[in-house]
Parts: structure tokens; sequence; C-alpha cells
């Protein structure tokens, strides 16, 4: 009996694969997909080829569970959902300081879509992070993606609002963050997540950490912190880039503390270059030099372990 | 010997289930990619359903980390397949896995009882 050829959907996954991987392991892939669909309709075919096209996209990107890139993923994106979480509860409180809003806020329908939208982003975040909590990573998974598309969804309306003015790099990483976020979480090698049970004080003490730095940060719009304004959004750089430097190969909690933290962090390193402020000047210091230092020791490291033999 | 784990690979940190499922799919015998998702399948009783390319990663993983090796390669239907079986390293952290979760059980079952006893006291007393 001659080999069928693979689907259209599989076709494109597998294409999505390194060009050895795919010549060394396409057949198998091919293979069990092939029984794994036997009987499942157009939409589990659907869902089993973009299974595949994610593995693919890992391997290419070296973020596969075998890689050390994929195990620090794993650990970050329970983090990375405790950090969204927090956030998306100080973003509803932020709006609704009337400190913050302008006059006019609240009065035109594009601020009421607004402020409902934002109103039910956390609602999914908490969801998300109650299941990754009791380890059903599908569920979690689910949700981050209706959260993310409902965040992205109110950037038109924070224009409609004219809440940005003329801050056109904080609307942009209105949308980076969003994606960046859920990137991390859906890119994190599913075979690598399970029971948050090893990780709840981490998941624990990564929200306890970002809702302090979100309490300091709303606190300032009332009681401004000594330093100027641009300070307590700079607290969350530090605080990414102390992560950054204690992260290693073998320390691998702190590399996904610093990897959770890193939407928020480029969130806030926007924020305090518009307008150039010295403490922008500072947390972009702060990164490139943490950035900076992480590399070359990894790069040591590197030189350190024995390549593997060729042969 | 200690669990490998399945993060830095040095520790002693509990196997996430994916991992503890297929591992415990190969210990009776050798099997190829769509019968480790048939007998993950049926391990969980329908609770976990892994799909391709998340198998394909574990298998990678656990190669690489010389939990399981590849028995032989077969082509069957016109389909090439790989036939995997568990590597000695993998029994030997099943092995440890298993008589973790069986400490922890027992621990459970000891405490359901001692939370039985009183209740159990008070109406003998009672009687």
């Amino acid at each position: 009996m001659t080999q069928q050829p693979p689907p259209r959907a599989l076709r494109w996954a597998l294409r999505l694969h390194p060009a050895a991987y795919r010549t060394e392991h396409g057949a198998e892939l091919t293979a069990i997909y092939a029984e794994a669909t036997r009987d499942a309709g157009p939409l589990g075919r659907l869902r089993e080829a973009l299974d595949v096209a994610a593995h693919g996209l890992r391997q290419r990107t070296g973020l596969s569970s075998d890689r050390t890139a994929g195990r620090v993923l794993a650990q970050a994106a329970p983090l990375t959902v405790a950090v969204a979480t927090a956030s998306s509860v100080a973003n509803v409180l932020w709006l609704l300081d009337p400190a913050v809003r302008d006059p006019h806020w609240s009065s035109s329908l594009p601020d009421v879509l607004l402020l409902a939208d934002q109103g039910l982003v956390p609602l999914f975040w908490l969801a998300a992070l109650t299941a990754v909590w009791a380890g059903r990573w599908s569920a979690a998974r689910a949700l981050v993606l209706p959260a993310t598309v409902l965040r992205l969804a109110d950037l038109p309306l924070l224009l409609l609002a004219r809440f940005f003015h003329a801050a056109y790099a904080v609307a942009a990483v209105n949308v980076i963050v969003p994606l960046l976020t859920c990137a991390l979480v859906l890119a994190a090698p599913r075979d690598l997540l399970g029971s948050s049970r090893p990780q709840r004080a981490a998941i624990a003490g990564t929200t306890a950490l970002a809702a302090a730095l979100w309490t300091v940060q709303l606190a300032d719009i009332h009681y401004p912190l000594a330093g100027g304004p641009g300070i307590a959004p700079t607290l969350w750089v530090a605080v990414f880039a102390i992560a950054l430097i204690l992260s290693g190969r073998d320390r691998l909690p702190a590399a996904a503390l610093a990897v959770a933290l890193l939407p928020v962090a480029l969130q806030k390193t926007v924020w305090v270059l518009n307008p150039l402020s010295p403490a922008g000047v500072g947390a972009v210091l702060v990164v490139l030099l943490s950035g900076a230092f992480t590399l070359v020791r990894a790069r040591r490291h590197r030189g350190r372990v024995s390549p593997p033999s060729a042969a | 010997m200690p669990v490998v784990d399945i993060y830095s690979g040095m520790s002693d940190r509990p196997l996430q289930e994916p991992t503890l499922l297929l591992l415990t799919a190969l210990a009776d015998e050798p099997r190829h990619g769509y019968g480790l998702i048939q007998e993950i399948d049926a391990i969980s009783r329908g609770r976990v359903r892994m799909r391709t390319g998340t198998l394909y990663g574990a298998l990678d993983r656990l190669l690489g980390q010389g939990l399981i090796r590849v028995e032989r390669e077969e082509v069957v239907d016109g389909r090439a397949r790989k036939v995997y079986a568990l590597a000695e390293a993998g029994r030997t952290a099943l092995a440890a896995e298993a008589e973790r979760l069986r400490a922890v059980v027992a621990e459970a079952e000891r405490r359901l009882a001692a939370r039985h006893t009183p209740a159990a006291r008070t109406k003998g007393a009672l009687a």
C-alpha cells in the first residue's frame, strides 16, 4: 500500500518545522497524526494540526521542552498569568480613579464600552489563574485568548475616548504587551505543564509582588513618591533587572520570573520614556546593563560546557 | 536515585503528569506513537488526551534525557513509525515517582482514618 500524502493543514504544520527535523521525523509525525485523526471531525483535525504546528514553531525557535528556553518558559507561564491577573485588576482600579480620568471620561459611549471591556478582562485572568492553580492548563490557555482579545479591543476605544492624547508609543505598547503576555503562556511546552503544586509558592509570591508594585504605582497618583514622576514605574524595571541578573542555567525560577515580568517591564520602560525623563534614561540603562550582564554570563557558561560530540 | 527533574534534569521535583503518564504507558511494553496516545487516554480514564505535537515534544525530551529509547522502527500500512521503550533510567525514575505517590497516598489514608477515629469512639460511648 502506498502512503497517502498528508492533508493540507498538516502539510502547513510540517512546514513550520526546521527542514532537517522535518526530513527526519516528518513521516512519523504524519503517521501519528493520521491515526489520531482517523475518526475526528474537521475541528478535531484542525486542533491536531495546530498542535503539530505549535511543536514545529517551538522546534524552530528553540522553545521545545528539551531545551533550556522551553523549560524556562514552562516555569514562566504560571507566573505570567499571575502578573497579568494582578495587572488587569490594577488596570481597572487605575481607570476608575477620578484623578486619572479626564473631565469627559465615562460620559461617552467609547468610555462606557471601555470600562465594560476592562471590567471583563480581570474576570478572565482570574479564571485563568484559578485554572493554572488547579493544573487545568487547557482551560487556562483557552481563557487567556479572550482576555487578550478583550484587552486588544480596548485600544480603538481608548483612541476614540482620546485617552492617549499624543502618546502613540504608549498605544503601541497596549498592543504589544497583551500579545507578548498571551504568547508567553501559549508558547510554553504543553508536556511540561501540569500540576501547579511545585510552583504554588512562586505563583502566590509573584502575584503578591505584582500587586505590591501596582499598589505603589496607584498610590503614587495621590501621594507622589520622592524622586519625581516615573519613579514608581521604574520599580518594575528594577525588579525585572534583579530577576534577570539572578537568573541562570541552574537558576530557572529567577529566569522564569524575569520572563513573566518582561511584558510589564517593557510597558513601564515606554511609559517613562514618554516624555523622556531621568527615570526613563535610568530604566533603559538598567535594562541594557542587566541584559548585557546576563548575555555575557550565558556565553561564558556555554564556553565552559564542552560541546556535544558531532560524531 | 532521585527522580529526574522535568525542568533541570537534576533535582528531585515530582514528575509532571504528562511525563508520568508517558513513562507509565511504556512500563509494561514498548509502544508506537499512536499506541501511546491511546494508552495515556486509557490510563487517565479519558482525562488526558495527548495531541500529536505535544506527544512528539515529550518524546524528544525523554529521549534526550535518556528516560526512553527507540526500540525499533517499522513500516505498517505504508507508514513509517518508531516503537519506543522505557530505558533503565526511565524505569528507575518511574519507580521513584510511584514510591513517592505511594507515600502520599499512605499518609492521606492514615490522616483520613485518624479523623474518623474520634467519631467512632463517640458513637461507641453513646451506644
